[in-house]
Parts: structure tokens; C-alpha cells; sequence
């Protein structure tokens, strides 16, 4: 937690001891009423435990220390579609209102905002236009962000906030109602509008304190694994907020954004192993995140273990080659399969001045087995298992020109321990100072055969069962090589059982 | 690495055999007594033929290529539209409707982005747009 959030923390827990104007103390509640099917029509006075129930007077002590508006804390909860996924889901805001009864009438305050926006079409239409959005994570990350223990935000999994200017003194009213309609979007044309559509929920509601919607959104949960995420205008956000450094304007996705790289190794370099390519196999993937100019001010991904059909221990790294003026800094996050609380030891801080090599997965064999099995998802008899997951998110100190992008798809490498040779892809260079490549003039990533030692394959290519031979595994894989032009989806064409179903469904989660 | 495993699929290849003979009788080819040796012509010599399409059977010559993946610079014409609004989003896609950009680009400057996909797989799609409802989505395609 940055300092920022830990000053937050103290504001936050300090609003939540002292009384409002009225005399009510200000502490953020979970409402009753829940948006479902992307609709909720919530009582403001009714509060998820029955005991917390609200006044009048305590919604007006909320509408004072959120400076006029009312405040709301959204809990994103949408199926995976398009980019969506457990650690960023997002939905659109069609309309929010606040209904207020009072001696006279109804009064309705219909002007909201919401920390970001999108451009999106709407159902049936074709164009685009921006609209405010609420962005989040899956759910399991839990909020901790107040000592104050009688908010419903901390210890909750709360994303974004909404807020509506609501210009009347609540305490002499009657009744008050949250109404609010999550946008349909033009699935049909992918993203933005898969991500930002609303499929699933209930999502639950709460009204927040200052300090609480402050700290949501600094948080801003799944914000940076969103689409085209557009910071709504300054002047339209609470004064008092500081959002984050607005997420870059554009990402550019390698090989895309719901697609991976699949790199697979023959770990006994430099001696020819059996030619199965499963000694160890990765999915990653990779964006950059661009400013309007077309500059590189972050760099991105996330990835999976896919199998290990190998013996040996070996480290797996992820090296951007970045030019040697670069500098920045970061974290990789590691999380055991089906897990979202990554694994101990991270988030791991890292920095780089000039390439950035991440070390992504330390001793693989440790990390990875299937029971007593050293091999896993590579046995021809073996149920298939999950591997772990690994992120990355790296700032850079200074805006990087397109011209001196790293080069895809990268260079990830192995550091086998057993040999103490690195394993590149053909045309890279050993770069450790520790392994024996440039010691034992094995710094050419071939065999004398012509094969290489690692190669990167479309997601879909399914891993050879253990010992099978690639060009057994795959007939027309000899004929691709030898520059056959019909043979080029070879991938598609496993061989009967000589494959595992190492799918994305598989290994992706 | 791991243990290795019987071999399985025997080698396939043939050697050719080859009857030589010496260089018996020396010249005299016009005399037509000579011909009483017998002269056995040798099969055409060929590379060791396998059909197996293990690589450990076949090497592969240095022209070979193993990159499944290539590089292309596309570019989108973003400053030829003429909008309402002010603002300029791009996506791109590829025919298998992979998304690999998606943001916001300079208005009045030229777009261009380094695209990676399966080889076979050239054709990408882009859509520019602006934050105004009033501005239809321009498309077009790229086959690199």
C-alpha cells in the first residue's frame, strides 16, 4: 500500500470516529437493495443488516461529508466476457438518480458521474459515444482500507463509486431511493462494449463515506487490465478526489488481447533431447500501453504455466528488450492454480535500466508438480491440471518511441539449473552472467540439426504427449519448416493421440 | 530431461546396395571380344528415403524456419477522417477478431502500429471512431 492509500487509511478512519453536522455518525453501509440484471431501484434507508438501517438524518450527515452529493460504492460483479475476466470486469451506466420524498413532492437529482468513462455504442446503435462506466475486480481481493470496522467497504470486495449532487437538506424528508439502469451495449461489435456490458450481477450497493469513496478511487480495482479506460473530466469529480495517473490512452496487444504466445522448450541444450517440445511450456501474453502521441508509457501482460515435461529445475524469465536508455519499475505477481491471492513473496517489486528481464517463475520443478509426478499435463495417461498464473505491470520513468519498442514476441528463456545453460529462442543471446553459454561458446540456439531449442506456437497447439516426437505429433510440421505455404496451420492438425488437449480452456483461468 | 524411452519406430531407411565392379578389362571397348564381361549399371544413388516425419529423422537445412508468428507495420489512416468530435479512438483486429489495439491516437497524426499474428493469418480490420454519437464508425481492412 502507497503512501497515498495510507493516508486514506488515517482520513478514512478518522471521519469514520468523528460525528457529522447532525450529530449521526458517517459510517459507509451496505443497502438492502441490489442492482439485478442491470437494474436496481434501492431504498436509501434500508441497510443490508436490518440493525444498520438508516434515517433521514444520517443520509444528510452522508450528503454533508460528501460535499452535496451522495456517494455509492458499487460491487462489480459480471460473467467473463470479451477482455473480461476475474481481475477486471466492468459495466457501462445508462442512468443514476436520486429520488427524494418530501413534504411537497418527489424530487428527482438525475446528474451523476463515475470516475471513468469509455466510448461505447449502445444497444442497436452504431456509433460511439462516451459513457461513464464502473470498473472492478472479480471479488476475492478484499478491501482492508479502514480501521474503522463498522464500514461495510473494509473487509468488502466494493470496486466504484458513484456520485449525485443532491442539492435539498435530506433530514426533513420522508423517503429516498437510489434508481439505477446499467447500459445494454452493442455486443456485436466486441470491445469495448463485451467489457463493458452487464450479463451477470446482483451487484451490491452501498453509501459511502468521503474517505471511503476517496479510497475506492485510488484503488480503482481492475482498472488497469480495463479497455480504453477514459478518466471522466476533473470537473466533474469530487474536489476532493485524486485519481490515480490516468490510465494510458491506448494498449497495443501482443499477439492480442485475448490471445497468447506459447512457448515451448527442449531443456537439455545443448545436447538434442527427444524432440517433444514439452519440457517446458508457457502461454504469455503482453500489451504496451501508449499516450496519444503512439509513446510507450507502460508495458503489461500475464501468463500461465501450460506443462513440464521435464526433469530438470529451471527458472523462466520474460525479457523485454528494451533500448539502454529505458528505465522503470514494477511488479510481477504470481498465483497458484485457481487462485487470486498470489502465492507468498509477492507482488514482487522489480526496476530495469535498460531491458527488463523478469525473472517470472523460480525453480519451476519446486513450484509446479502434479502429486509425486515431475510431469505435468505432459503423461499420456495424466488428467490434466491448471498451472499457475503470473502478471506483470511495469512504468516506465519516460515516454518510449515507437521506434524502440521491444521486439516481439520478446525473449522468454530458460535458466536450467541442472546444466547451468540458458535457452533461447534461435537469434537470441545469453544474458546471464551466472549461466555457461558465453563460458562454453554455446550461445547459438540451434542444433546441428537446424532445430531450435525453444519456439513460439499459436495458443491452440495442443503439447505432444511425453516423448512423442513434434513431427510425429504434428505430420505437416516438417513440411511447415521446409517452407511448405499449405502447411502453415499446421497446429490445427495434431496427430490422433499423440497430443494432449492443453487448450486455453484449459490452462487459462 | 528425462529417461529415454525404447525406441519405437525403426529407421525406415534403405541403404542402397551397390554392386560395383572393378575396373576389370581395361579399355579395348571396340573390341567386340571384351563384351564377355558382364557390365551391371548401379541404381541412381538418393538421399537415405524415410517417410517418417520425426524431426530426429530428418534434419532441416539452415534455409528452414520455425517462426509461426511474423512482424508487420499497418497503418490506419486517422488523419484523413474528418469528425465531429474531437477526440480519435482506433481498434484493430485481426480476421479472427482478435483485438491487438485499442485507444485513443492522435487526431491529426499519422497511425501506425507493429501488428504480430500467425503466419496465414495478414488480414486486419480497424474501425475509427470519436466520442461523438454523431460520427459513424469508419472500417476498413488491411491485408499485409
Amino acid at each position: 500500500m502507497n503512501l497515498v492509500l495510507r493516508t486514506s487509511l488515517f482520513i478514512a478512519a478518522l471521519c469514520a470516529s468523528l460525528p457529522s453536522a447532525h450529530g449521526a455518525t458517517v459510517s459507509s453501509t451496505r443497502l438492502r437493495g441490489v442492482v439485478e440484471k442491470g437494474y436496481g431501484d434501492i431504498d436509501l434507508l434500508r441497510a443490508g443488516v436490518q440493525s444498520r438501517d438508516l434515517t433521514m438524518a444520517q443520509l444528510e450527515a452522508f450528503r454533508r461529508d460528501n460535499g452535496g452529493k451522495l456517494a455509492f460504492a458499487v460491487d462489480v460483479n459480471e460473467a467473463a466476457s470479451g477482455l473480461e475476466k476475474s481481475a477486471s470486469q466492468g459495466v457501462a451506466v445508462e442512468y443514476a438518480r436520486v429520488e427524494v420524498t418530501t413534504a411537497s413532492g418527489v424530487v428527482q437529482f438525475s446528474d451523476f458521474v463515475t470516475e471513468t468513462q469509455s466510448a461505447i455504442a449502445t444497444a442497436g446503435q452504431s456509433t460511439r459515444s462516451l459513457r461513464y462506466t464502473l470498473i472492478g475486480d472479480g471479488g476475492s481481493r478484499l478491501l482492508t482500507n479502514s480501521t474503522n470496522t463498522t464500514s461495510d467497504i473494509n473487509g468488502s470486495s466494493f470496486d466504484a463509486t458513484i456520485r449525485i449532487p443532491v442539492s435539498i437538506d435530506l433530514s426533513t424528508a420522508t423517503a429516498a431511493r437510489l434508481i439505477v439502469k446499467f447500459l445494454d451495449t452493442n455486443q456485436a461489435l466486441g470491445d469495448p462494449e463485451s467489457f463493458y456490458d452487464y450479463s451477470n450481477g446482483f451487484e451490491d450497493v452501498a453509501i459511502a463515506t468521503a474517505a471511503d469513496s476517496l479510497y475506492l478511487d485510488q484503488a480503482a480495482p481492475g482498472r488497469t487490465e480495463a479497455p480504453l479506460v477514459l478518466l471522466a473530466p476533473t470537473s466533474t469529480l469530487l474536489a476532493t478526489s485524486t485519481s490515480p495517473t490516468p490510465a494510458a490512452a491506448s494498449r497495443a496487444y501482443f499477439p492480442s488481447s485475448d490471445q497468447f504466445y506459447t512457448v515451448a522448450y527442449e531443456d537439455q541444450f545443448p545436447n538434442r533431447g527427444d524432440y517433444d517440445f514439452n519440457d517446458l511450456v508457457v502461454a504469455y501474453r503482453v500489451y504496451l500501453e501508449l499516450d496519444t502521441s503512439g509513446n510507450a508509457v507502460g508495458i503489461g501482460g500475464e501468463g500461465y504455466l501450460v506443462a513440464r515435461g521435464g526433469g530438470f529445475d529451471s527458472d523462466w524469465h520474460l525479457r523485454l528488450p528494451l533500448p539502454a536508455t529505458a528505465s522503470g519499475s514494477g511488479t510481477v505477481t504470481v498465483f497458484a492454480p485457481d487462485q487470486l491471492a498470489p502465492i507468498a513473496g509477492h507482488p514482487r517489486k522489480v526496476s530495469f535500466n535498460g531491458p527488463a528481464d523478469l525473472q517470472v517463475f523460480t525453480s519451476v520443478g519446486t513450484l509446479w508438480r502434479d502429486g509425486t509426478n515431475d510431469f505435468v499435463n505432459t503423461p499420456k495417461d495424466q488428467a490434466l491440471v491448471r498451472g499457475h498464473r503470473f502478471t506483470f505491470k511495469l512504468q516506465l520513468d519516460s515516454a518510449l518511441p515507437a521506434s524502440q519498442f521491444p521486439v516481439t514476441p520478446f525473449d522468454p528463456y530458460l535458466f536450467v539449473y541442472n546444466t547451468g545453460y540458458e535457452i533461447h529462442l534461435p537469434g537470441r543471446s545469453a544474458v546471464l552472467g551466472n549461466s555457461r553459454n558465453v563460458r562454453d561458446g554455446r550461445t547459438t540456439f540451434v542444433d546441428p540439426s537446424g532445430y531450435p531449442f525453444s519456439m513460439i506456437l499459436p495458443q491452440d497447439w495442443q503439447v505432444p504427449v511425453e516423448y512423442t516426437d513434434l513431427g510425429l505429433a504434428y505430420s505437416d510440421f516438417l513440411g511447415f519448416v521446409r517452407g511448405d505455404l499449405a502447411k502453415q496451420d499446421w497446429y490445427a492438425r495434431p496427430a490422433t493421440g499423440r497430443t494432449k488437449a492443453t487448450l486455453p480452456s484449459l490452462w487459462k483461468w | 530431461m528425462k529417461p529415454v524411452p525404447t525406441r519405437q519406430i525403426a529407421p525406415l531407411a534403405l541403404l542402397p546396395i551397390i554392386f560395383a565392379l572393378g575396373a576389370c578389362g581395361g579399355g579395348g571397348g571396340e573390341s567386340a571380344s571384351s563384351a564377355s564381361s558382364s557390365v551391371i549399371t548401379p541404381p541412381a544413388v538418393t538421399p537415405p528415403a524415410t517417410n517418417s516425419t520425426a524431426l530426429k529423422d530428418n534434419a532441416v537445412g539452415s534455409s528452414a524456419s520455425f517462426a509461426n508468428f511474423a512482424t508487420s507495420a499497418l497503418s490506419v489512416p486517422v488523419a484523413e477522417v474528418a469528425f465531429i468530435g474531437t477526440r480519435r479512438f482506433v481498434k484493430v483486429t485481426r480476421s479472427d477478431g482478435a483485438t491487438v489495439f485499442l485507444g485513443e491516437v492522435g487526431a491529426s497524426q499519422p497511425f501506425s502500429l507493429s501488428v504480430d499474428a500467425p503466419i496465414g493469418k495478414r488480414t486486419f480490420s480497424y474501425e475509427i471512431f470519436s466520442e461523438s454519437a454523431a460520427d459513424a464508425i469508419v472500417r476498413g481492412e488491411v491485408t499485409l
